[in-house]
């Protein structure tokens, strides 16, 4: 086997969750205002319902399927070339995904914090630390989520605490006041970023009992949607819907406020930190599944060999898929969506339908 | 494996090759000059920056501004079409690059505010290096570059007192308010509020100021003197400071003030609020805007002037009518000065019908610089009084005369 190793239900729900919450956390807010105003914490929680449905669904076919991955599902339920067809298209997707992820970071480093330093150094480090994070294998990246999650956390609680004094409830008045349209709006944007939790699929088979696995993958994807709604709903009440719009990075204008007696302040960019976190655990993971699906699909020894040569193509990618803000901002809230709709619904919709239709399939695969 | 070795290796020279190197948009601190406040003021069609720079070396130490080889502070001014490239140009006097992170205050001259912010608030949301947390300040009858080149008596970084003056007088007098950058935009955003600055003004001879802080009693000084109305983004007028006190209750930026009401024959006594909070709420009644103003506020007899009987409770009853209707007077000229001579919404009583009457607010806020001048407010004030402080009866009640 290729695999290096099982990791428990523990590691896999921080996985989960430290994915989810993953570049979201700073763009969340700003989508989901944009659409449904002051209602955007209504919207968050909605997308926590949806969120649970789509754990349900992901869990329903890991476990059919278990242990196969993505790419091994996709050849069992459609056949040797459709199979590969498929599984070709969900490599690319993860490998796009991967390149807006660098490029995310990328952006966010140079707006904020180093505005002269060229995009591309950017690109190169953190796609170098994610990539040899892949390569040490799927126990390595869980444990050091797991030794992460606690930093995480500390600093999240840190930061809702000490933002909290600012909070003011008008902020959110009128609630609903524009009916469910724009909120329902506000959540399909958020729901593009909630489907890329299908490529965690291609770890499932990694977690020790799949029993359990089903259990942290739906508890990781709440606790993760609760993470971004909380931040959401003090970003409204803190800086209301019009300033959280116009931020290209609410959250960090928000740790800008920070100011406990006029000297805990100005502690942005430890908090910015928070972010690192998970956005390295998110593409770590996204560079194992696109690695480790493609040495499935191609049937190589190891799939480390194809770890390096990835993480250049994700670089370039990166910066050609992405020319200028203005173009990923609209990238993001128009096409974003549907494109994981394809490979985050319809796709395990598929392959749990195709499973039903022929029952025998994926159980015989359980030996 | 020697191969991988060797990759290994080269992958590791040039990490460290390009780590070691230090990071892109290093500020070292020598070649910084923190800038703690900017002026800007409108010169034809081109705007005057001016900015405050620490001295390095001189900030810090005591007696910084009469000691010593220099002042704590050195005020630079540039004339450019736009204010980044004022800024920029201004590198073609000082030696070091401008840095921005400590900004304590944004100085508009009455020229500039009278002709709309628009143009130039953008780049303090946009820069990275800004905060959207710093303070925004009026000049009224002097230009920002004057109010940004003079020094100050006790704080040595006048930028600093300019801060620092706002927030105190907003705590502990309720004349001004302090308005941060991210608050005003969201003022000019939102709609059914019209946004407020503090206005700052020169008091004294402002040549003879600029020449020496020798004495003791400084020929002049910078005062903050009433609230500036605006309508969008440019500024119509200004309230009095009894006005602006006003305005300080029904948007409930009260913490702690004085008054004085009248007591018994001719005297005074004076109340000092601890604690205040107002509520506003509205609703449209027959089609016409109804605003409620409540505010309860908890006081102690700060002063007493007059004979009036302290031990009996029935003064302090008659002495917490007069505080309220003292507020209310105070509150009912503001509202009137708003409504009929500035015809802004400045109390954000259209944002109040936004929140507590949707469905109302929609049919009308097309219309709202019509309705909001003949909008009904209904005024409930409830002071309490609780301690007289360190004595109790004021020892005038017993003098002969």
């Amino acid at each position: 086997m290729l695999n290096n190793g099982k990791i428990g239900a523990y590691p896999f729900m921080v996985l989960v969750t430290m994915f989810i919450v993953g570049d979201a956390l700073l763009y969340v807010p700003a989508w989901l205002a944009s659409a449904a105003k002051q209602d955007a914490w209504i919207a968050a929680l909605l997308c926590m319902a949806e969120g649970a449905l789509l754990a349900i669904l992901y869990n329903a076919v890991a476990k059919r399927f278990y242990p196969a991955t993505i790419v091994e599902m996709s050849g069992i339920a459609f056949g040797k070339w459709a199979g590969a067809a498929v599984a070709l298209f969900f490599i690319i997707f993860i490998v796009i995904d991967i390149s807006f992820l660098l490029m995310e970071t990328g952006d966010f480093v140079t707006t904020q914090m180093m505005p002269d330093m060229p995009v591309e150094v950017i690109l190169i480090l953190f796609s170098g630390i994610a990539v040899s994070a892949a390569r040490r294998g799927v126990q390595t990246m869980s444990r050091s989520a797991e030794s992460l999650f606690p930093w995480f956390v500390a600093l999240y609680v840190i930061f809702v605490l000490f933002i909290s004094p600012q909070i003011k409830l008008s902020r959110i008045e009128p609630v609903f006041h524009a009916g469910f349209i724009p909120v329902l709006h506000g959540s399909f944007k958020y729901l593009g970023n909630m489907e890329e939790v299908v490529i965690l699929l291609m770890l499932f088979p990694f977690v020790k009992l799949p029993e359990r696995g089903t259990k942290a993958l739906f508890l990781g994807v709440l606790l993760g949607n609760f993470i971004l709604s909380a931040f959401t709903a003090i970003t409204i009440l803190v800086m209301g819907s019009t300033l959280t719009t116009m931020f290209s990075y609410p959250s960090y204008a928000l740790a800008q406020k920070i100011s406990i007696g006029d000297f805990f302040q100005r502690i942005e960019a430890i908090m910015a930190f928070m972010w690192f976190i998970t956005v390295f655990i998110k593409i770590a993971v996204c560079y194992f599944a696109a690695s480790f699906g493609i040495a499935q699909l191609l049937k190589l020894p190891d799939y480390r060999i194809v770890t390096l040569p990835l993480g250049m193509i994700t670089i370039v990618l990166g910066l050609q898929l992405v020319p200028n803000r203005p173009y990923f901002n609209q990238f993001a809230s128009l096409f974003w969506t549907p494109y994981t709709l394809t490979f985050g619904q319809l796709l395990p919709l598929l392959l749990l339908g195709v499973a039903l239709l022929r029952k025998s399939v994926g159980k015989e695969e359980r030996v | 494996m020697k191969k991988r070795r060797m990759l290994g290796f080269v992958l590791l020279v040039i990490v460290v090759a390009v780590l070691t190197t230090g990071c892109w948009s290093r500020g070292e601190l020598n070649n910084l000059a923190i800038v703690t406040g900017i002026g800007i003021d409108k010169m034809g069609d081109e705007y005057l920056i001016s900015t405050q720079m620490l001295n390095p070396g001189q900030a810090g130490e005591p007696g910084g501004v009469s000691g010593g080889s220099g002042l704590s502070v050195t005020t630079e001014y540039m004339q450019a079409p736009t204010v980044l490239e004022g800024i920029r140009r201004l590198t073609t006097v000082t030696p070091r690059r401008l840095y921005f992170a400590h900004i304590n205050v944004l100085v508009f001259g009455e020229s500039v505010a009278r002709e709309g912010l628009r143009d130039v608030l953008d780049l303090f949301m946009r820069d990275q290096e800004i905060r959207p947390d710093l303070h925004l300040v009026l000049t009224k009858g002097v230009t920002a570059k004057d109010v940004m080149s003079v020094m100050t008596p006790i704080e040595q970084i006048p930028a600093a007192k300019l801060l620092k003056s706002l927030n105190i007088s907003e705590k502990s007098w309720a004349s001004t308010i302090g308005i941060k950058l991210d608050e005003y935009i969201i003022d000019l955003m939102n709609e059914g509020k019209e946004p407020i600055l503090t206005g700052l003004k020169f008091q004294g001879n402002i040549r003879q100021m600029k020449k020496d802080l020798k004495s003791v009693m400084p020929p002049g000084k910078l005062k903050y003197a009433g609230i500036g109305v605006f309508k969008e983004d440019k500024l119509l007028g200004w309230l009095n400071e009894e006005e602006s006190r006003g305005f300080s209750y029904i948007t409930d930026h009260v913490d702690n003030t004085v008054a004085h009401i009248p007591c018994g024959r001719g005297g005074n006594a004076v109340i000092e609020i601890l604690r205040s909070k107002t509520k506003l709420s509205g609703k449209l009644v027959d089609g016409e805007p109804v605003i409620k103003i409540e505010i309860k506020s908890e006081a102690n007899v700060g002063e007493m002037a007059c004979k009036a009987d302290l031990s009996k409770p029935k003064t302090i009853y008659d002495f917490e009518k007069s505080m309220e209707r003292v507020n209310e007077d105070m509150m009912r000229k503001v509202i009137q000065k708003a409504q009929k001579v500035y015809e802004s919404d400045i109390f954000g009583f259209g944002e109040v019908l936004f929140r507590k009457d949707p469905k109302n607010w929609k049919a009308i806020k097309e219309h709202w610089d019509e309705y909001f001048p003949r909008a009904k407010v209904e005024i409930h004030i409830d002071v309490k009084l609780r301690r007289t402080g360190k004595i109790g009866n004021s020892f005038i009640g017993t003098l002969k005369k």
